[in-house]
């Protein structure tokens, strides 16, 4: 139940994205750090005058975004990888659980720095910054399920038939690692959603004046005394919203789990 | 018994060993002998009984020949043409004309996959089209005892003998010349164990089938075997035709394996009950694998490892220094049955 | 002398001559929206120093009736009726603890894996003698001895340095023969053995069994032995019940009924064993399968498949009847059984 209200919400946001887009980028200095429920801005505003609300929805659908687009590319790049490294086992394994090794180490905030000297800060380095390393964790979990699948009978059975293993993976793992690919994934969503709103509040994530989660952050900082919601706001939009991706998550792994391990009768 | 000589599958002095530890170097340093020295033929048509108890390597054996393995020695030759390469350059051809139904029937079906797929997925190599190959999964459904409307369902939705009747269909899908059997009905219940064996024995008949059946019950072999090969610890033991074997069972393990599974009508005294302990599989020694726990044995067994020789007739072969034949107990077990 | 002579634990008193009394025992598992009485209306009696043997396939209940009977059922299965009585004293309103008292010293379980019902972080001897001392109170020396001594009557050769060995060190026989020994070693009135035979080799089953005959001997417990195996039962067993589908359908002593079974699930099981045994071409069979937990039929649950069926049996459910003076029979129609 609460999956699809949570679903129906990030939906909502992601549509609106876009036409907010007057609402956030209008200053008016004469309205600054005017607190939450003022007329005419149910959240307030920030110190240029921008009405919170707008900001917050955007800054939402922006990290929404790269949480989406970040997350499709891991799951993508990871499941193949995994797959291939589970089932073939030996030097593919071998290389890539190496470059797994790698990228799960490497220091996030290191590479986001190191590409936003090359490219420029911005929507483009947050996402190849994170994509880049993310897909290690999902690689990694989806080469044990490999593993263990390779040793399961149907498997042996296609064999035995002469299916060749990319078939053996397209038809036989690839299903079997669906769900739990779902539910992951959405996990996932929600973390890119924190890493993300981190690295905007260094400023290395979207630029001005697209509002960002941890950009508002950021600037709210500076008002802690003064205009404590400035700072609150984004939280709580942050949090929200890792909230409601991993809601999604739940709600999913409910949906496939008892069919996954359904009891013999 | 065949005039002429059709031997579907043969086996040369199959070995397999697995290594248990290796050194720095990755090279094994012990070994476990799965497989020593086994040789044995099957001819059209005829059905072939493997039997043995866990460690035995009957299921080494029938990965080995379904190319799921490749054997460390040995050779295998399907209709004459030596197919041991390395496993993984067995085609697909090769592959597709010995199928095998495994023993768990809740592993060995993709639960994703709809059965009518698991089946057709038997006959991807033949070329035919999608829906000539949906009317043959139908056809073959129908003919292991279920209806073809099942087709649609999931493994889930299916008993257990249920779904080894789809095992056996999809294994028949693939038009094998050799069937191999690995305990098929081991994790059925009992009542429905025989229902699979009838079904086997009549598609045995009816399509003429070569079948390897592996068992660790003789009394299961006993139905469905035309000869029967004994296994222990990797070795053959005792090799002959069905009823010779259990007229006259030679090797004191054979005799032992029998006495343990006939026990209606067997009074408990007669009963053969072994003592010690199993020999140590890896890296064994020159003796007998089964001397430890034999009740028949002497020096030499200790020293030497007997090798598998005509015993009390041409086809009755045994690997034993010490056999007897041990008339009077085994004729009373006949009756009984 | 050994320990055991010296009184330290004696063979636990069972005064009455009933040893257990189960009485209408339903046994429930509660699933999202539907329930199923796994254990239905079931009944049967243990008496001094008997073997009872349980048979009955997947689906029967007669493991979850034996976890009945020690109280080891967790949500989502619970005992939904009847009663345990064991030594004349009823289980069922036992608080935990006083249940954890009893459980491994007055009745004692034997479960089916022995791969699985070691602990495969403590060595052997340990177990054995932390199972002692929970249950006595004894120095931790002469734990040891009693450990030592068990391992010994268990039948596995130098005990003293197997007592010091790890479970995965042992081959699946002799682990089931420490299992025992863990199941006998505080002497209990009644030891339930679920399936013991079923995940070994047929060699290393007949050593087994043989050794649970002998042990019976020596100690005089009853036994409650499980098993889908026919065999097995005839072996060892004083009495038998067979269940199917969560009832129990017949009851008898050992010899006259495998001699002359009157349920037809009787007569199919022992019909399909013994053609399996003959030279025959086909084996006898049983059409059908066992019903699923949820696909029951509403009158005789074995009417499906049953070739005595009459109209009756689809009617309404026939009850577990004395039908003379050692058979109980739950059946409408039975008829004479030719082998």
């Amino acid at each position: 139940m609460l999956l699809f209200v949570a679903g129906g919400l990030i939906g909502v946001v992601l549509l609106a994205f876009p036409s907010l887009h007057h609402f956030y980028l209008d200053q008016t200095l004469s309205e600054a750090l005017k607190r939450p429920l003022s007329p005419g801005h149910l959240l307030g505003t920030d110190p240029l005058g921008r009405d919170q609300l707008a900001r917050s929805l955007a800054g939402l659908g922006v990290s929404f975004t790269i949480g989406l687009i970040v997350t499709l590319i891991s799951v993508v790049v990871g499941m193949v990888l995994g797959l291939l490294a589970g089932y073939f086992r030996g030097v593919a394994d071998l290389l890539i659980s190496a470059a797994i090794d790698v990228a799960w180490g490497f220091p996030i905030i290191l590479l986001a720095v190191m590409l936003a000297g090359m490219i420029g800060p911005g929507f483009i380095s947050v996402i190849l910054a994170v994509a880049l390393l993310n897909w290690a964790g999902f690689a990694r979990i989806i080469r044990g399920y490999a593993l263990v699948l390779r040793e399961r009978e149907f498997v042996d059975a296609a064999r035995a038939i002469g299916v060749p293993s990319l078939r053996v993976i397209l038809t036989h793992l690839l299903p079997n690692v669906m769900a739990p690919t779902l539910v992951m994934g959405s996990y996932y969503v929600a973390s890119t959603i924190i890493i993300e709103a981190g690295l905007s509040f260094l400023g290395l994530g979207v630029q001005a004046p697209t509002p960002s989660l941890g950009q508002m952050l950021a600037q709210g900082r500076d008002f802690l005394r003064l205009a404590s919601w400035e700072a609150l706001i984004p939280a709580i939009t942050v949090a929200l919203a890792v909230f409601s991706f991993n809601i999604v998550g739940d709600g999913l792994r409910d949906i496939l789990d008892p069919r996954l391990s359904r009891p013999q009768g | 018994m065949a005039f002429v000589s059709d031997p579907v599958l043969r086996g040369e002095h199959i070995g397999k060993v697995f290594p248990v530890s290796r050194d720095l170097l990755g090279r094994g340093t012990h070994w476990l002998s799965a497989l020593e020295d086994v040789s044995f033929t099957l001819e059209r048509g005829h059905s072939l009984g493997v039997v043995g108890e866990s460690g035995s390597g009957k299921s080494t054996l029938a990965r080995i020949l379904v190319g799921l393995l490749p054997p460390t020695s040995g050779r295998i030759l399907l209709n004459g043409r030596d197919v041991s390469e390395r496993q993984r350059s067995w085609t697909s051809e090769v592959r597709r004309r010995v199928q095998i139904i495994f023993q768990d029937p809740y592993s060995s079906l993709d639960p994703r996959m709809r059965l009518r797929e698991i089946i057709t997925e038997g006959m991807w190599y033949s070329g035919l089209g999608t829906r000539q190959k949906e009317q043959r999964a139908y056809e073959l459904l129908e003919q292991v005892g279920l209806s073809s409307s099942v087709g649609s369902n999931y493994p889930h939705q299916l008993s257990g003998g249920q779904r080894q009747r789809v095992g056996i269909a999809r294994a028949l899908a693939a038009n094998p010349d050799v069937l191999i059997a690995d305990e098929p009905v081991s994790a059925l219940d009992v009542s429905v164990q025989g229902q699979i064996l009838n079904l086997l024995r009549r598609l045995q008949r009816e399509h003429n089938l070569t079948l390897l059946f592996i068992t660790h019950d003789l009394a299961v072999a006993r139905h469905m075997a035309d000869s029967i090969v004994v296994m222990h610890m990797g070795k053959i033991v005792e090799s002959a035709p069905t009823e010779k074997l259990f007229l006259k069972p030679l090797h004191p393990y054979t005799q032992a394996l029998l006495s343990a599974s006939l026990v209606f009508g067997r009074p408990r005294t007669a009963r053969i009950v072994l003592e010690g302990d199993l020999a140590n599989p890896v890296d064994p020694p020159r003796a007998c694998r089964f001397a430890s726990r034999c009740f028949r044995r002497i020096d030499r067994c200790i020293k030497e490892d007997p090798r598998l020789e005509p015993g009390a007739s041409s086809d009755h072969l045994l690997a034993c220094f010490n056999w007897v034949e041990m008339e009077k107990e085994s004729n009373a077990a006949s009756r009984a049955g | 002398m050994s320990v055991e002579t010296a009184g330290v634990v004696a063979q636990a008193e069972v005064s009455t001559r009933r040893v257990l009394e189960v009485s209408h025992l339903t046994v429930v598992i509660d699933g999202d929206g539907w329930r199923v009485a796994a254990v239905d209306d079931v009944s049967f009696h243990v008496d001094r120093a008997e073997v009872l043997g349980i048979v009955g396939e997947s689906g029967s209940g007669k493991s979850l009736t034996a976890l009945a009977i020690m109280r080891l059922v967790d949500q989502p299965v619970r005992i939904a009726g009847g009663s345990i009585s064991f030594a004349g004293r009823d289980l069922m309103p036992l608080k935990p603890e006083e249940m954890r008292q009893i459980r491994g010293s007055q009745i004692s379980m034997i479960f089916q894996d022995p791969m699985t019902s070691l602990d495969e972080t403590f060595t052997v001897g340990r177990q054995l003698v932390e199972l002692v001392q929970a249950h006595r109170k004894v120095s931790r020396h002469e734990a040891d001895d009693l450990a030592t001594e068990m391992l010994q009557r268990v039948g596995i050769a130098s005990p003293k340095a197997r007592m010091r060995a790890y479970p995965h060190e042992l081959s699946g026989g002799m682990r089931q023969r420490v299992v025992i020994a863990a199941a006998l070693i505080l002497r209990p009135a009644l030891v339930i053995a679920d399936e013991i035979t079923t995940a070994l080799d047929a060699t290393t089953q007949a050593q087994i069994l043989e050794l649970l005959i002998e042990l019976r001997k020596d100690f005089g417990m009853s036994v409650i032995l499980i098993s889908h195996d026919l065999g097995v039962v005839n072996d060892v067993a004083d009495r038998i019940a067979v269940m199917y589908a969560g009832h129990v359908v017949e009851v008898g002593d050992r010899s006259s009924l495998l001699g002359e079974p009157l349920h037809p699930y009787t007569q199919g099981l022992l019909s399909s064993r013994l053609s399996l045994l003959s030279s025959s071409d086909y084996v006898s069979v049983l059409e059908g399968q066992v019903p699923g937990l949820r696909n029951r039929p509403v009158a005789c649950r074995f009417a499906p498949r049953c070739p005595n069926r009459i109209a009756r049996c689809t009617e309404a459910m026939p009850q577990l009847v004395s039908v003379s003076a050692d058979r109980e029979l739950r059946c409408y129609n039975p008829t004479e059984w030719h082998s």
